[in-house]
This record gives structure tokens, C-alpha cells and sequence, in this order.
């Protein structure tokens, strides 16, 4: 059997190896050696060494000042993501009546784009904010807490659902147990409850965490216009369309050496948190 | 220590639609260790866990220690409860485990050390304090479940099932070492279980249920001897009961009963209960090991010798349990013999007289002299 299986392994694997190799591989190799040129196409690129990277921190503005939001926004949303998900989701674990028709409601969100997301909830922000006779792009702070509030309604849904599945996984003798030793409410929640459902939290951590990172769609729909709430996708995407003139190919450079860095340190924190919270996980 | 009663109490589920126990009534003793037993759905663990407080009672009233305990959240009940699935934190080392419920009564440190390791010498679990739930085998976690309820000293423990989940030979050993941990604590147990040689072997009283019911509350070797009806003849003991279909006779004074081209003269003390039932059907109870190889020469007043073909004979070392059919029912006896019993062999078997057992047909209660 697993001699025959041998044989075709290169059958099998071959097509998709192939297919990730055309699609992951080539423009991941391609986008770094990028990283080190001036390029107005792929195939015109000019060799400059790290006067991309320098050029980060000594002609462009706004790598660093976006850089700072990007962390602040994950910060943000992670806690309020997961603490209002967590929530929800006990709230939705009691027998209480219509918890499955609140569930679906919860989740529904999650199934909207990211770009029509953004652009339903720009109109309504603005609307509001069109009593007072200024828009989301008025002041930084309307459009950072606008993106942390569209990032909770679109996430909590799909978080809530894992921290459901977390929790319905907690045998109900050992809330039972924990009763008869008299926990109290809060005592059960931090003591059992949360410890059991670790793994649901390093899921849910994880998937906020890189998400919000990484976020473009709805930041692009929302606020895109304004200057000084570009997260790190964003500012990255801007620094590639929208300069013109002579040294187009000097920001093409730069921008995808920040495309580089974007990649070193989403794949850095996933690292370090799966490390760090897969420990807790409970092991039975 | 505490004795435990219910008082008429009812439980049912789905806002009345499923009636789990229509009308239970008991006392339990100060440090008795009591066994309720009876086959699946009878009852008997929601009984357990509305002692514990985990179920309310729909009706009547339950108490503790003579207080009633209707409403009293389970961790004022005093009472600690091992579950069949041990129900261990399994994020909690075997320590923590144990030391949870002192810590949560604000127990000094030195104090809660002390327990848990008195507790963990006696169980035998000192060497795994350490370790996590996940690292432990069954029969371990089974004690940890155990230690974590004692450090507690509780009034009444309680066990749902707790060695079920073992094997064979550990169930045996964790058999007696509650049975010792019982005589030791001088606590009252309450402890549930669909097997009956667990019954048997540990409880000082056990509450036999069906339906909801309480069959017969009494002392294992009442129950064995003296069971109320067909169920608990049938329940206790094992192999079951052999239950025959027989006609009550008088003759020249002296009561018979007529089974299957049989007549077996029935013992005086007996015979006065089934006057009323002569020439009527009742039903005649026999245990297996009540039935021996009949050898020449014995007393044939004293019972009755019936012959029977082996459908199946199983040899289980000291004896050999033979089936075959009697009166239209399948019947077992244990025998001790030398002689090697195979399928279709042709027996002279002894019922006992004095050890057979007589129930009403329509009521299934026992006929005895009142």
C-alpha cells in the first residue's frame, strides 16, 4: 500500500505544487527582488540595493505614522472583538428562547464584503455626522474608532460562533462540579470557563489579530480619502497609485519594500502568538 | 454525617410533559451507605442529583441533616459528588484539582497542603499531585474524583456511577477500597449504579427502582432473600431468577404446586401463604444456584426433581450454569459437578423447596404468610 502510494505521489502532488509555485512562490520571490529595485513594470527594474528601505524612513511620511495606527487599531480590536464575542456567545450559550435566531443574526454580518460593508457604513456614519456639519474624514480620531466599530460588527458574529462551539465543548459535569464546590459566577468564568475554552481564544486571538492587521477593504471604503487613517495595507497600496510623475518607478520601490516589511511582520506576530498561547491550551 | 429524606417528592422534566419520578418517599440513616439501583432511566441518578441540588425537585420536600434543602444552591448543601465521567479540571493539576473547593472556602494554605496530602496518602495518588488529569489513567483520575470529594468532609457524598468507566478488575479493587474509604470517613454515602453486585457487595441498605419507583428499600440480604416482587427477584441476583408458571394444588391436606408434569410438595411455612391461591396459576421463583444435580438417595420431599435437556451449558470454572426450558420458560441453574455438561444432554436436576420463591401473577408481589 504504501509503496504504491509512493508511486503516484508525484502525480498528486505535482499539479497543486505547480499551481502554488505559478501563483505563491513566483510573485513572493519576484515582489522581494522588486523590493531592492526601481521598477515602473516587472521587467523594468533597476538594481538599487536598500534604497528602498532607506527611502521608507527618509522620503515617505506616512510608513511609520501608519504603522503606529496599524498597532493601535489591532490592539483596539483585538480586545473588543474577542471580549464582545466572548460575551455574546455566553450570552447565547444559555437556554434562553431564540438563541439560534440570534446566533444567525450575529453572524450575518461576517457574510457582507469588506468594500460594501465599508461603504454602507460610511454612508451612515457621515449621515450622522452630517448634523454636525463635518464627515468621518473631519478628524483622525472619528475615522479610526469608525474602522474599529465596522471591524467588531463585521468580526464579532464569526468570533462568537467559535467561542460557541468552545463552550457547548465544556461537559456539563464539570460545571456541575464547580457548582457543588461552590465557585462563584465570576470564579467559574475565569477559573473554568475561559481556561477551557483556550483553544477557542488562541483561534479567535489569531484570526482578529492578522485581520485586523491586514485590514484594506473596508478601511479603503470607509475612509480611504482621508490622509491620516491609512492602515499599513492601505498606505502601502497608496504609495503605489497614487504618486505620478518622475519617480513613479522610486515609489513603486519603496512601496514594495514596505509590501516586504508588511510580510515580515504579519508573519512574526503569528509566530510569536501561536507560541505564546498554544501553551495554555488545554490538553486532554 | 447527615441522614437525608424525601417527602413525596416528584420530578419531572419539560414543564411537566415527561414525569421522570411520580411520588418518591426514603430515609437514609446517619453514615449509611446506601446503593440505588435499578436498570437505565429508572430515576435514580436524577434522585442523586436532586440530593445534590443540580435538579430541583418538582414537588415535595427534600431534607439534609432533618434541615429542608428545597432551593439551597448545591454548594451550601454540604455534600460532594463524584461523577462517572470524574469530571476532573483538566486544566487543574491533580492539586489543584483537590484544593479547589478549600481555597474557594478561603482555607488557610498550611491547612489545604495538609488535607490534600492526607487525602492523597490515603487514596494513594501522592506521586501524581503534579501531574494534569490528561496524564492519568482511568482508575487514577477515578481516585482523584474520589480525593477531591473527601478533602472537603462533606456530610454526604455522593457517587453517580463512579466505576463504570473502568475495567473489570479495577472496578473490583475501586469496589472496595470506597467500601474502606466508607468505614473510614464515617460519612453517609449515596451511591448509584445499574449494577447489582456493586449493590450487593458495598451498600448496608439498598433502594431498589423502576419507573420512578421504589420497589424495595431493605438490606442486601433481605433483598436477596426476601425479595417484594418478580422485578426485584428478578434485578437482584445473577444469574436472574427463574420464574415458572405453576398451579396451586390441595391434596390430602398438603399444598402442591403443579409445573410441567411436576408436583412439588411445598414446605409448611410456605404452603400457608398460597392457600388462597389454590387451584389458581402463580408464578414460582427458583434461583439458579437453588437448583442442583440431583444425586440418588436425596430427600425428594424437601423439593422436587425435575429432568431437563442442556440447550446451552457454560462452564465458569467452579460451576456450570445450564440452560434449558421448563413450562414454556427458559431457566438456568448453577451446578456443581465433576462431570462434563454438553448441549443436549439429558439432566436430573433439585429444586430446592425451601428456597423457591411465590409471586401473584397479576400483581407480581411476593405471596408470603402475614
Amino acid at each position: 500500500m504504501q509503496k504504491s502510494l509512493k508511486k503516484y505521489f508525484p502525480v498528486f502532488v505535482l499539479p497543486v505544487l505547480a499551481a502554488f509555485a505559478v501563483s505563491f512562490i513566483v510573485p513572493f520571490v519576484t515582489g522581494v527582488y522588486l523590493s531592492f529595485t526601481h521598477f515602473k513594470t516587472v521587467d523594468s527594474s533597476e538594481w538599487v540595493g536598500l534604497a528602498n528601505y532607506i527611502g521608507i524612513i527618509t522620503e515617505d511620511e506616512t510608513f511609520l505614522p501608519s504603522l503606529a495606527l496599524t498597532l493601535r487599531f489591532t490592539i483596539v480590536s483585538i480586545v473588543t472583538v474577542n471580549v464582545l464575542a466572548f460575551a455574546l456567545a455566553l450570552l447565547l450559550t444559555r437556554k434562553l428562547k431564540g438563541t439560534n435566531f440570534f446566533r444567525t443574526v450575529f453572524f450575518m454580518p461576517n457574510l457582507i464584503g469588506g468594500i460594501v460593508l465599508g461603504h454602507i457604513w460610511s454612508l451612515i456614519i457621515n449621515g450622522v455626522l452630517g448634523f454636525f456639519g463635518v464627515d468621518i474624514t473631519y478628524d483622525p480620531n472619528y475615522g479610526f474608532w469608525g474602522l474599529v466599530f465596522v471591524m467588531n460588527w463585521q468580526m464579532i458574529g464569526y468570533m462568537m460562533i467559535i467561542y460557541i462551539a468552545g463552550l457547548q465543548n465544556i461537559p456539563d459535569h464539570i460545571n456541575e462540579a464547580a457548582a457543588i464546590d461552590g465557585a462563584s459566577p465570576a470564579r467559574k468564568l475565569f477559573g473554568i470557563t475561559i481556561p477551557m475554552v483556550m483553544p477557542s481564544v488562541t483561534i479567535c486571538t489569531f484570526l482578529t489579530l492578522t485581520n485586523s492587521f491586514k485590514l484594506f477593504d473596508q478601511n479603503l471604503a470607509l475612509n480611504g480619502k482621508a490622509a491620516d487613517t491609512s492602515l499599513l495595507a492601505l498606505d502601502i497600496y497608496k504609495t503605489f497609485y497614487d504618486h505620478t510623475g518622475l519617480r513613479l518607478a522610486e515609489w513603486h520601490g519603496i512601496g514594495q519594500a514596505k509590501a516586504v516589511i508588511f510580510f515580515l511582520l504579519v508573519a512574526a506576530i503569528a509566530f510569536i502568538q501561536l507560541r505564546a498561547t498554544g501553551g495554555r491550551e488545554v490538553e486532554n | 454525617m447527615a441522614s437525608i429524606e424525601f417527602r413525596n417528592v416528584a420530578k419531572s422534566f419539560d414543564n411537566g410533559k415527561v414525569t421522570v419520578i411520580p411520588d418518591l418517599s426514603f430515609a437514609i440513616n446517619d453514615k449509611e451507605f446506601v446503593v440505588l439501583v435499578g436498570p437505565s432511566g429508572c430515576g435514580k441518578s436524577t434522585t442523586l442529583r436532586m440530593i445534590a441540588g443540580l435538579e430541583e425537585a418538582s414537588k415535595g420536600e427534600i431534607y439534609i441533616d432533618n434541615k429542608l434543602v428545597n432551593g439551597v444552591a448545591p454548594k451550601d448543601r454540604d455534600i460532594a459528588m463524584v461523577f462517572q465521567s470524574y469530571a476532573l479540571y483538566p486544566h487543574m493539576t491533580v492539586y489543584k484539582n483537590m484544593a479547589f473547593a478549600l481555597k474557594l472556602r478561603k482555607m488557610p494554605k498550611t491547612e489545604i497542603d495538609r488535607k490534600v496530602h492526607a487525602a492523597a496518602k490515603m487514596l494513594g495518588i501522592e506521586q501524581l499531585l503534579d501531574r494534569k488529569p490528561g496524564a492519568l489513567s482511568g482508575g487514577q483520575r477515578q481516585r482523584v474524583a474520589l480525593g477531591r470529594a473527601m478533602v472537603r468532609n462533606p456530610k454526604v457524598f455522593l457517587l453517580d456511577e463512579p466505576l463504570s468507566n473502568l475495567d473489570a478488575k479495577l472496578r473490583t479493587e475501586m469496589r472496595s477500597r470506597i467500601a474502606l474509604l466508607h468505614k473510614q470517613l464515617q460519612t453517609t454515602f449515596v451511591y448509584v449504579t445499574h449494577d447489582q453486585t456493586e449493590a450487593m457487595t458495598m451498600a448496608d441498605r439498598i433502594i431498589v427502582m423502576d419507573k420512578g419507583i421504589v420497589r424495595q428499600y431493605d438490606t442486601p440480604q433481605k433483598l436477596y432473600s426476601e425479595p417484594a416482587d418478580m422485578f426485584v427477584a428478578g434485578f437482584i441476583g445473577s444469574p436472574s431468577m427463574n420464574f415458572v408458571d405453576c398451579t396451586v394444588r390441595k391434596n390430602k391436606g398438603k399444598i402442591t404446586v403443579d409445573f410441567a408434569g411436576n408436583s412439588m410438595c411445598v414446605p409448611e411455612q410456605k404452603a400457608k401463604a398460597l392457600v388462597p391461591y389454590v387451584d389458581r396459576t402463580v408464578v414460582m421463583g427458583v434461583r439458579p444456584e437453588n437448583i442442583s444435580a440431583f444425586a440418588d438417595g436425596q430427600n425428594e420431599c424437601e423439593g422436587c426433581v425435575i429432568t431437563a435437556e442442556t440447550e446451552i451449558a457454560e462452564n465458569t470454572g467452579g460451576e456450570v450454569n445450564v440452560y434449558f426450558n421448563l413450562a414454556d420458560s427458559r431457566c438456568v441453574a448453577c451446578i456443581r459437578t465433576e462431570q462434563k455438561v454438553s448441549s443436549g444432554d439429558v439432566l436430573k436436576l433439585f429444586i430446592d423447596g425451601n428456597a423457591v420463591h411465590f409471586f401473584d401473577k397479576e400483581t407480581t408481589g411476593a405471596i408470603s404468610a402475614v
